[in-house]
């Protein structure tokens, strides 16, 4: 479930009723749908760790918060958000988006990591963990 | 890598990566290239992915002027700002050609944009009206600029002063955006002895031989159905929907005049709606009420509109600040998603 998350992107809803569309139109069976976003989940979830080099900084004001299995809920308000593609420099003078309102879904890294382990086993580029002294 | 770099990189991937399972199931791996079609149409009709061929290939052209970010929608058309920046970019590259002479023909017109075939018409068009008011300009000794006087000429004065609009060659610009500008016609005003009112009609405001300009259509600003009733109600009594008290169930404000309203007049009916509920009259509608009302009540998930997936690495608080470790997300605001690997939030409550 954790690593869904993207699934509520636009790229997945897009995928999601592409995928509809075929089902209906029966091209396509459900099932390998169902594998298909599968799919979508993890290479969504390799594309940003492999191909996004973007910093950010998102400064707002919390309106309402909640937690519940390990997710976050944030309602934000006046957002602030800077970005810096590349992910150098300082993020004072990058590209500065605002809005009202915004909501935010947060989920446990730790848990996206143990779903993909088990999935596809370890993490070959993962660093293993420092030892800790006693 | 962008955004658009990295979605395309996304479908490739799945695609690529189902072919096995594709055809181990029977399945044709054509299915697999038309749902990569469909999904990239979906994505570029929302502006997420940018077709960087055509792009490139107008810049190869020789194309000075920057074409419209996609991801933001097109500028033009849409608004009075836009048409006239888009206007102003038709004269500019038409007075380059007259001027220079070495470009090809067409080089640098914005032919991503709809209706970019009558960029010459629409150019003249607006060369004329720059014409037209420069010595309006001089007499008045002021030194306006052309574009914005032409379009506020053209769309706010009175019906008295408007000018047909007229190509070239004296034929019609056929008009490519935005609602139907229903511009008084002879057909459509004409004199209000020639309107028709129908025989069984009271004499209400709505057919006031003195109120001509009721068809002129509202451009701004919550739709005033009271005034002028809309276009699915002609032949039909007028009714003014009442928005305050209790509901007048003799008015006959029935669900025809609700569906020829925009969806300001729907709203301010919706509302009007709750206010007869509260007050313990039956509503027209319960389900849709009742859907309503919930989403009131929890205005946490009313907007949605700025949205934004990612994996939080650490929670912090101290008294009302936050600080938030984020990363690997999506945050999607004003219609484009900005991808990034790490993040920062300092949010205070």
């Amino acid at each position: 479930m954790s690593f869904q998350l993207y699934r509520q992107t636009m790229m997945g809803d897009c995928l999601v009723e592409a995928l509809e569309e075929m089902i209906e139109q029966e091209k396509l069976p459900a099932d390998l749908a169902q594998s298909i976003v599968t799919q979508f989940d993890q290479s969504m979830l390799e594309a940003l760790r492999s191909h996004v080099t973007g910093r950010a900084h998102i400064k707002a004001n919390l309106k309402h918060y909640r937690y519940f299995d390990n997710v976050w809920q944030f309602t934000l308000e006046k957002v602030t958000f800077r970005l810096s593609p590349s992910g150098g420099g300082s993020l004072n003078t990058a590209h500065e988006i605002s809005c009202d309102r915004a909501k935010v879904v947060c989920v446990d890294s730790k848990l996206v990591d143990e779903t993909i382990e088990a999935i596809s086993g370890p993490d070959p580029n993962a660093q293993p963990a420092p030892e800790q002294k006693p | 890598m962008n955004t658009s770099s990295v979605y395309k990189w996304v479908i490739d991937d799945v695609v690529s990566k189902m072919k096995p399972e594709t055809v181990q199931e029977g399945v044709d791996e054509s299915v697999l290239d038309e749902l990569r079609t469909l999904w990239q149409d979906k994505l570029t009709k929302k502006g997420l992915i940018r077709d960087e061929g055509m792009q490139a290939g107008f810049m190869a052209r020789g194309g000075g002027l920057p074409l419209p970010q996609l991801g933001q929608g097109p500028p033009a058309m849409n608004t009075p700002a836009g048409m006239q920046q888009l206007m102003m970019r038709m004269l500019q590259m038409q007075q380059m050609q007259q001027q220079g002479g070495q470009q090809q023909p067409g080089v640098g017109l914005p032919y991503a944009l709809p209706g970019a075939q009558y960029a010459p018409q629409l150019a003249n068009l607006f060369a004329q009206q720059q014409q037209q008011q420069q010595p309006q300009a001089a007499f008045h000794g002021s030194k306006r600029e052309a574009p914005e006087g032409g379009f506020q000429t053209s769309r706010g004065e009175p019906s008295t002063s408007r000018r047909p609009r007229v190509g070239p060659q004296g034929g019609l610009v056929p008009q490519q955006d935005g609602p139907a500008d229903t511009e008084p016609t002879p057909s459509h005003i004409a004199s209000p002895h020639q309107r028709r009112v129908p025989a069984h009609t009271a004499p209400t405001p709505s057919n006031h031989p003195h109120t001509p300009q009721c068809r002129i259509p509202q451009q701004d600003g919550p739709a005033d159905e009271g005034a002028c009733g809309g276009e699915g109600s002609s032949g039909a009594q007028r009714v003014i929907p009442q928005q305050d008290g209790p509901t007048d169930d003799g008015g006959g404000g029935g669900e025809g005049s609700s569906e020829a309203g925009t969806s300001g007049a729907g709203r301010q009916q919706e509302a009007a709606e709750g206010q007869t509920e509260d007050k313990g009259e039956a509503p027209a509608d319960d389900e849709a009420l009742s859907s309503d009302s919930g989403e009131d009540s929890s205005d946490e998930e009313a907007d949605v509109d700025h949205f934004m997936c990612c994996q939080f690495e650490k929670v912090n608080r101290t008294k009302n600040r936050w600080k938030i470790a984020m990363k690997e997300g999506v945050f999607h605001v004003h219609g484009r998603d900005y991808l990034f690997k790490k993040a920062q939030g300092e949010w205070t409550f």
